[in-house]
């Protein structure tokens, strides 16, 4: 099982770079034959958050295809925000795409992050957080 | 690009009709991902990358939206909470 350990600064998280794209298999035969655009973004590890999310700029900068909207907790009430479909590769061992994702937007108010992963991710994997040593492993 | 001001007032207004409708199709079709153009339900599909694909085929404008068939709500956590959301979204 391929694992990653990093170190993590303790007044941000655990921030773990992945890549982003549009999907794959929504690209024309003619597309297939470039290079996919692949944007590196950097996730907050967030066991808190049901769904990965990205803020609404990453989403323009690789034109990913808007689905719908989904529902967003607050404090008193459900909000919404758009749903996207996109490729993510994997960062941890060999490089991989987890395909056809449905991800969600939420700006971020601060540049340290694009986003979050959360559990829909997180729950494939092997999580340790080590907090004396400020490290976090992860195992996919 | 950014979501163009047409494909946003679609989405909104298939997702307002969406919510509405959710109540009676939720029993039959939990799970599935429902296409909707200008509020009206047009098909189900088993994921939202086969609506994709059909819809983009069938409707060249983009004016569509896909919504999975679900009740459950996303909870960012801590963040869901964070006021600087409803700043940027309304």
């Amino acid at each position: 099982m391929p694992l990653l350990t990093m170190r993590f600064e303790p007044d941000l998280g655990p921030v773990l770079n992945v890549g982003l794209a549009r999907p794959y298999s929504l690209l024309s035969e003619e597309q297939k034959k470039t290079p996919p655009l692949i944007k590196t973004i950097k996730l907050l590890v967030d066991t808190g958050a049901s769904m990965t999310s990205f803020s609404p700029k990453v989403a323009q900068e690789l034109d990913l295809p808007v689905l719908g909207k989904v529902g967003l907790k607050s404090v008193t009430h459900i909000v919404s925000a758009n749903q996207y479909l996109a490729d993510l590769i994997w960062t941890v061992g060999t490089p991989f795409p987890i395909t056809d994702m449905k991800l969600m937007e939420f700006p971020m108010a601060d540049d340290a992050i694009d986003g979050l992963l959360g559990r829909d991710i997180i729950c494939q994997c092997l999580l340790h957080l080590n907090g004396p040593d400020k490290t976090l492993t992860l195992a996919h | 690009m950014p979501v163009s001001n047409a494909k946003q007032q679609e989405i909104d207004a298939n997702y307002e009709r969406f919510k509405i409708v959710l109540p009676d199709i939720l029993p039959q079709y939990r799970g599935k991902h429902v296409l909707l153009r200008r509020t009206e339900i047009i098909e189900y599909f088993d994921s939202a990358r086969d609506a994709l694909l059909f819809a983009s085929h069938q409707y060249p404008d983009g004016l569509f939206s896909i919504q999975e068939v679900t009740d459950k709500v996303i909870d960012l956590g801590w963040f869901s909470y964070a006021p600087a959301y409803h700043e940027v979204r309304t």
